[in-house]
């Protein structure tokens, strides 16, 4: 599919909001001819090796689109890096990957690229050849995960959502996540795209309530976003400016009966809610529930058409219908693999099937996940990998040792507990100086000291022995 | 209880926040004390069950510098 022969049949239509400024779509298609040139200068050389890569800057916000349609045109991978969030993670990618990059600085008013910045050198790498995005979604200890997504895997997908969704060009996009994850990149602004609908992007730093009053001035119609941060911004007391949405979309995290209850109650009866699953490894859509007023625990609807489920026990044998397993999915929407992390790549996926992690029933067409079978904490829809944390405060002068494990607040909400052994030179205020340092997605929600923690066989603290102490 | 009071407890971690009482000071910034957008949108939530008030729009987005100070007076002048 050519996204920009597409845009071009848009010309009039708008296709970004932005403050009191309409774009319209021919504008992002010059906009996204003039970059696709000044990457093309500094890439075209390096293209006989392999794919090379563009590091962005998320913080670019909408201009990251004519940006992104640049980067998939002229076949360069695209990696958004975010500084103000993730600044350790991004170190270490960029420390390792090398390619052009690309900031705020180098980006006018009107999104156009002036110039470009290099990061160590510009070169080429065969595994990333139909690769569109490499996504980061843990790794600030131990080597990063990046999860490499082809061309053919997110357009599949945002096809996918954009049928299921029945996003049409009238519609207004609001993107709150930022243009960093899978669920924001290919289910909304793939998706939308190819409907030819517009968009507004909320600014990085803006805090997410901010929502309600784009909502109201740029008469959105779609929105995007976790269950938990739908439940908070129906706490706050102006909500109810709505009028405009049709649509909301939820993602990114299970979706519980106290929320979804209060959100369909305090929503107006004419907005349809949506309860989206999948994971970055499947581009990342799997499955898509309409919800109808009533709410079945667990439930995330039907697997997207062009997607192979399959659910299996330990040993990778399939069970039986309506019994509990790993989910493994298999179809175009699929990823490529872990960048640069073959045995890691060979171990997720078995002869095309991406085993999941997550625990998993069918019955009927209707698909019920109901969490993970590893330590992956997901926080407001962000992957945490529990010994990440771990691994962190090891490597601070205050802890011995540790267990970090989650833990059930009132309301379904979880909280990341770590159970620390303390170092002789211990001090609670030295040792949240120490996490303050950290990206901001491992902070621990609480710590806790225990002096005596039982010890596994192998001497290491242990995450089951710590619970049946309890 | 005075508004700072109130505001430095709902920052704590007796609700919302990270860090005990004693740990937070007035010249601190929101994200020395360890809150980021989302956790802050919890203490909004507070704020406005706690005082029947509306948050203050600019105050929503936390920028760098924002101190528990400003933060305290600026929700003096509404409550």
């Amino acid at each position: 599919m050519d996204l920009l022969k597409l845009m071009k049949k848009k010309a009039e239509r708008i296709c970004i909001r932005n403050n009191n400024r309409s774009i319209c779509y021919q504008e992002i298609y010059e906009t996204t001819k003039n970059n696709q040139e000044l990457i093309r200068a500094y890439t075209e050389s390096n293209k006989k090796q392999g794919q090379p890569v563009m590091f962005t800057d998320i913080t670019l916000g909408w201009k990251l689109i004519p940006l992104y349609l640049a980067c998939l045109a002229e076949k360069v991978t695209i990696i958004p890096i975010d500084l103000i969030n993730s600044p350790n993670q991004t170190k270490k990618i960029l420390n390792s990957t090398f390619g052009i990059i690309v900031k705020n600085a180098h980006v006018d008013d009107d999104g156009k690229l002036t110039k470009i910045d290099i990061n160590h050198k510009v070169t080429g790498y065969k595994e990333l050849r139909g690769v569109a995005f490499v996504l980061y979604t843990s790794g600030t200890t131990g080597s990063p995960k990046g999860i490499m997504l082809t061309y053919d895997n997110i357009i599949n997908n945002a096809l996918q959502i954009k049928q299921q969704l029945q996003i049409e060009q009238e519609d207004r996009l609001l993107i709150i996540r930022p243009l960093l994850y899978a669920s924001s990149i290919t289910g909304e602004l793939m998706a939308g795209l190819i409907a030819g609908a517009s968009f507004v992007v909320k600014k990085h730093t803006e805090s997410p309530f901010h929502s309600i009053k784009l909502i109201k001035m740029h008469q959105v119609t779609m929105m995007f976003l976790t269950p938990s941060l739908m439940f908070k911004i129906l706490q706050l007391k102006n909500y109810k400016l709505y009028r405009s949405l049709t649509k909301v979309v939820l993602s990114g995290e299970r979706l519980y009966k106290y929320q979804y209850l209060d959100i369909s109650n305090k929503l107006l009866e004419t907005i349809q809610v949506f309860n989206g699953y999948g994971l970055t490894e499947a581009s990342p859509r799997i499955s898509m529930e309409k919800m109808q007023g009533t709410f079945q625990e667990a439930s995330v609807g039907n697997p997207l058409s062009n997607l192979k489920i399959k659910i299996t026990d330990k040993s990778g044998k399939q069970v039986s219908k309506g019994v509990k397993g790993y989910l493994n999915v298999k179809g175009p929407s699929v990823m490529k693999g872990y960048f640069r992390q073959k045995k890691l790549t060979e171990q997720a996926l078995v002869d095309g099937w991406l085993n999941t992690h997550d625990i998993a029933k069918m019955i009927g067409e209707n698909l019920y996940i109901y969490g993970r079978a590893d330590n992956i904490f997901i926080r407001n829809g962000i992957n945490i990998q529990l010994e990440d944390v771990e691994e962190l405060l090891r490597a601070t002068p205050y802890v011995e040792d540790t267990i970090v494990e989650i833990v059930k607040r009132e309301n379904h909400a979880f909280e990341l507990v770590a159970h620390i052994v303390p170092t002789k030179s211990y001090d609670p205020l030295l040792l949240r100086k120490e996490i303050r340092k950290w990206d901001t997605k491992f902070w621990p929600d609480k710590i806790k000291i225990q002096q005596e923690i039982p010890n596994g066989s192998t001497g290491k603290l242990s995450r089951i022995l710590l619970k049946q102490t309890k | 209880m005075k508004i700072k009071d109130r505001v430095i407890e709902l920052l704590s971690d007796k609700y919302c926040g990270l860090l005990p009482i004693k740990s937070i000071h007035e010249e601190d910034t929101i994200i020395d004390i360890g809150f980021d957008s989302l956790r802050f949108m919890e203490f909004v939530v507070l704020i406005e069950e706690e005082y029947h008030i509306e948050f203050p729009d600019d105050l929503l987005d936390i920028q760098s510098t924002t101190t528990v100070r400003e933060v305290i007076e600026r929700l003096e002048k509404e409550v």
